[in-house]
């Protein structure tokens, strides 16, 4: 089951700006690894020209921060290779708030990224039968619009929750003025390919995307 | 020389002052763009130093508001992506671009030249 042309070329798009954003975030990484090792390497030709300032409890917190930038380039490589398998099936089972967490972590990464919380889920994951890389392309057009919208000291609050007709994920916070997401033709074809439907409370401030619990062979 | 380092990086942006202090180069930094307008109007530099992509106010629209505030300082761009399009906007927008991770030798040598006055390298000389 293959989806639409433009719909795949659509996911390639998805997957090239998301490995821009990540590739971004690991050369602030590395950056701040650098500056600290060089740093390192500063205080300690100091050092040997001064034995006395040598200040070991500094050494020890840069140490420190070494160790926890790269924990956090961890995180984004481990980010980037989640992505990178959510375009190994075209269909697949989907853990919903796994792509929501992935997605929001993408989120993280934009510098206008504004705050993001995720509202209690019933405690269930709900998992549906969809797309992956694009419903996680879907979602991240709606983060992103969100994120444009609020503000980067703005906040958004994001939700999923299984409904009657489906899995909804909602995106919380809007402001009154935002005009969603719908207007463009590359967002009508992954609504299309997911079988998704995208419904804007302008009142409310909600953004919310619908998905099946199965897409329809007939509609791939 | 006084410059002021703009990065929303803040481990980067306060270790690089630090090190350019130990090279008696006179830095301060901040964190913001926002930050940066506060702190350039009371306070004058040679250079600034500032990250292209911030959240909130960015490093182009930041540069465009401290020259409104205070003339005859010298920019140099810093940034993550260190792609074609980034270096062309960022040699067409500030003095120098440089792209992260840096050398502390090369932002050096930069900050001479931008103070001097000289021109900016060539795309070959990046």
């Amino acid at each position: 089951m293959s989806a639409a042309p433009g719909a795949e070329g659509e996911g390639l798009l998805f997957l090239g700006k998301a490995t821009a954003v990540i590739s971004h975030s690991i050369k602030n990484v590395m950056a701040t690894v650098s500056e600290t090792a060089g740093l390192l390497g500063d205080l300690v030709a100091l050092a040997e020209r001064e034995p006395r300032r040598m200040d070991l409890k500094e050494l020890g917190t840069l140490g420190e921060t070494i160790v926890e930038e790269i924990q956090r380039g961890f995180q984004v490589v481990q980010l980037l290779n989640k992505l990178a398998h959510s375009g190994d099936q075209p269909v697949a089972d989907v853990d919903v708030e796994e792509a929501v967490a992935v997605v929001s972590s993408l989120g993280r990464c934009l510098a206008y990224c504004s705050g993001i919380t995720r509202l209690p889920s019933a405690g269930e994951h709900p998992r549906i039968h969809t797309r992956p890389l694009l419903l996680h392309d879907l979602l991240f057009r709606a983060l992103d619009a969100a994120f444009r919208a609020v503000g980067p000291d703005g906040e958004v609050k994001v939700g999923v929750e299984r409904g009657a007709d489906g899995v909804s994920i909602s995106v919380h916070g809007l402001p009154a003025g935002f005009r969603g997401i719908f207007e463009s033709p590359s967002v009508e074809l992954l609504k299309q390919a997911l079988q998704a439907r995208v419904l804007l409370d302008r009142e409310a401030g909600v953004l919310r995307l619908v998905l099946p619990e199965r897409i329809g062979e007939a509609r791939a | 020389m006084r410059v002021l380092l703009v990065d929303d990086e803040q481990k980067f942006v306060t270790f690089l002052a630090t090190r350019l202090r130990l090279r008696g180069i006179d830095a301060d930094c901040v964190f913001s763009g926002e930050a940066a307008v506060e702190r350039v109007s009371s306070s004058g530099y040679d250079v600034v130093v500032l990250d292209v992509k911030m959240p909130g106010l960015g490093g182009i629209e930041l540069r465009r508001r401290l020259e409104s505030l205070r003339g005859g300082m010298k920019f140099i761009f810093l940034t993550g992506h260190g792609s074609e399009g980034d270096f062309q906007v960022g040699s067409a927008e500030a003095s120098f671009y440089l792209p992260k991770p840096l050398k502390i030798e090369d932002l050096i040598a930069v900050l001479h030249q931008a103070v001097a006055g000289r021109a900016r390298p060539s795309e070959d000389g990046r």
